[in-house]
Order: C-alpha cells, then sequence, then structure tokens
C-alpha cells in the first residue's frame, strides 16, 4: 500500500476515535452508566467476601464461561485431529548448565504458584485460566529447554485424555449437581456453604488442570509437525 | 503522581510496541513483545484490573512468547 495513503487512513480512522474518547466517562467517575445499572445491583447483591471477578465469571455469567471453556477443548480437539504424532527426528539441543540449572530450580515454585493461583481465584485475583497459563507456560518452558520428550514426561500419561477434558466436564458435573440442588441448570446451592464452595472449586480445578494440559499439547503438537 | 505513572507506561508501551514492528531478529521482536505485555500488564493492574492483569502476564508474556520462541527455533535456526 501506498504509505501517504496508509498514513490519511489512519490519521482520518484516529480524527473520530480521538472525539469519540473525549466524550467518555472519566475514569471511575461513579456516576457512569455501568456503574449504575447490572454492576451496582451485582455488587450489592453478590458474595460477601471474595471475589467478585469469579463470581461474575462462574455464577452471573456461567453459561458464558462454559461456553469459552467447551471452545478451548474443541480447539485442541481440531489441532490433533489435523496433527500427527511423528518422532521429533532431532535430539534436543543440550541446554546450557546455566539454564538447565535455573529451570530445574524454579520448575517446582513455578508449579506451586500455578496451583495457588488455580484455588486462591475464589478470594483474590487469579482462577483457572490464569493458572493453566501458568502451568501450560511451565511444561513448555521444560520442553523449550530440555526437549519435548522431557515436556511429554511430565504429563499425567493413562488420564491424559480425560484430564484434557476436566474444564467442560468439570462445568458439566456443577452443572448437573447445582440443577439437582437448586432447580436451576448451573445454579449454586448458596444454601449449603461446603457444596456451593466444593463446586466452585472442582470448576476452577477443572479448567486449570484441562487448560494447562491443552496449552501443553498443543505446544506438543506444534513440535511433533 | 498516578496520572504520570500511566502517562510514563504508555509511552513504554508504545514504544515498545515500535520496537516490535521494527526489529529485525524475530526472536528479538518476541522477546520485546514480552516487555510490551508486562507492560501492559502493569498498566492494567495500576487501573485497577488485577485479573486482567494476571491474566496480560501468564498469557501474553509467558505462553505466547515461548510458543513464539518454539516456533522460530523450529523454523529459522
Amino acid at each position: 500500500m501506498n504509505p501517504r495513503l496508509a498514513a490519511a487512513f489512519v490519521t482520518g480512522l484516529a480524527v473520530p476515535m480521538l472525539a469519540a474518547m473525549a466524550a467518555l466517562p472519566r475514569h471511575g467517575s461513579p456516576d457512569q452508566p455501568i456503574h449504575t445499572h447490572v454492576a451496582r445491583e451485582y455488587i450489592e447483591s453478590g458474595p460477601e467476601t471474595g471475589n467478585l471477578v469469579t463470581a461474575i465469571l462462574l455464577d452471573y455469567r456461567g453459561m458464558d464461561t462454559f461456553g469459552e471453556v467447551v471452545v478451548i477443548f474443541v480447539g485442541l480437539v481440531a489441532v490433533l485431529v489435523l496433527a500427527r504424532h511423528r518422532e521429533p527426528a532431532l535430539p534436543a539441543a543440550s541446554p546450557s548448565p546455566i539454564v538447565a540449572f535455573i529451570v530445574r530450580l524454579v520448575t517446582p515454585f513455578i508449579a506451586l504458584f500455578g496451583f495457588h493461583v488455580i484455588l486462591s481465584g475464589l478470594e483474590v485475583p487469579g482462577g483457572g485460566l490464569q493458572g493453566a497459563a501458568i502451568l501450560g507456560g511451565l511444561v513448555i518452558l521444560n520442553g523449550f529447554v530440555f526437549g519435548p520428550q522431557h515436556a511429554r514426561s511430565l504429563l499425567p500419561g493413562r488420564l491424559l485424555p480425560w484430564l484434557q477434558g476436566a474444564g467442560p466436564l468439570a462445568f458439566l458435573a456443577a452443572g448437573i449437581v447445582g440443577g439437582i440442588a437448586t432447580g436451576f441448570a448451573l445454579g449454586y446451592p448458596t444454601h449449603l456453604p461446603l457444596l456451593h464452595e466444593a463446586m466452585l472449586m472442582g470448576v476452577e480445578l477443572g479448567i486449570g488442570i484441562g487448560g494447562a494440559l491443552i496449552f501443553s499439547r498443543l505446544y506438543l503438537a506444534l513440535e511433533d509437525a | 503522581m498516578s496520572e504520570l505513572f500511566d502517562v510514563v507506561l504508555l509511552t513504554l508501551l508504545i514504544l515498545t510496541a515500535l520496537a516490535v514492528a521494527r526489529a529485525r531478529d524475530l526472536a528479538a521482536a518476541a522477546i520485546l513483545f514480552a516487555a510490551y505485555s508486562l507492560m501492559l500488564c502493569l498498566l492494567w493492574l495500576h487501573r485497577g484490573a488485577p485479573d486482567v492483569a494476571l491474566t496480560e502476564a501468564a498469557v501474553g508474556a509467558g505462553v505466547t512468547t515461548l510458543l513464539f520462541l518454539v516456533v522460530i527455533a523450529r523454523t529459522s535456526r
């Protein structure tokens, strides 16, 4: 494309965008529309303690999150259908001793932090997807440094097909249990605090572990391609 | 003071974005993109969205960068 034409196009696009930005309410002002309708209602009648973001993701719009979890799982299935397993022809390059030592040193701490992020997501910022990215990134890091065979050895063996689908499966189980307890699909029984907590934990763990394995398998499919 | 912090972060964000676009070496671009993600993560945190900041750090700076590096290692080097 002609650079002058491109510059004119971008400028023409920027002017209405900047004009629209000037009309936005100030950041954090309490009388802007998003703070006066649903959000206020939700903060006032939502959970007393805990992470409001998690409450909205798993309860208020739980069906949307269920759909997202299924989409990520279907993405992995599509990749696995297209990618054929092939033993890597190249042996893993031997990493420098410093890199190998550091990665071996930090691996258990990152793993612990990943599980902490998954499980503490109910109370503080965090949750299944973030923990999944941390754990999946850890597997990819190990594979990048020590070779894909090592990364594959970190994954569970026989349970892998089931654990990959842990996100949708845990969500489905929570939906059925909630349906029996409250009469609504994906309803959360607030009158049974222990069951409520267990359901939220189960869904977070399912998304976290399933998501981590999906990230890892996507990486391994890339290495085998 | 708070506004100044935002301005500094946004400036660094734009500079890293330009650096990614101008980098000749693909690996350097991937690393610069991780720096961009970390800058954006700090910005989210400062704007009061710690959940989004955590996602940005884990997905944007962590997994995406690693996948870029794996692809670069598998294709060009």
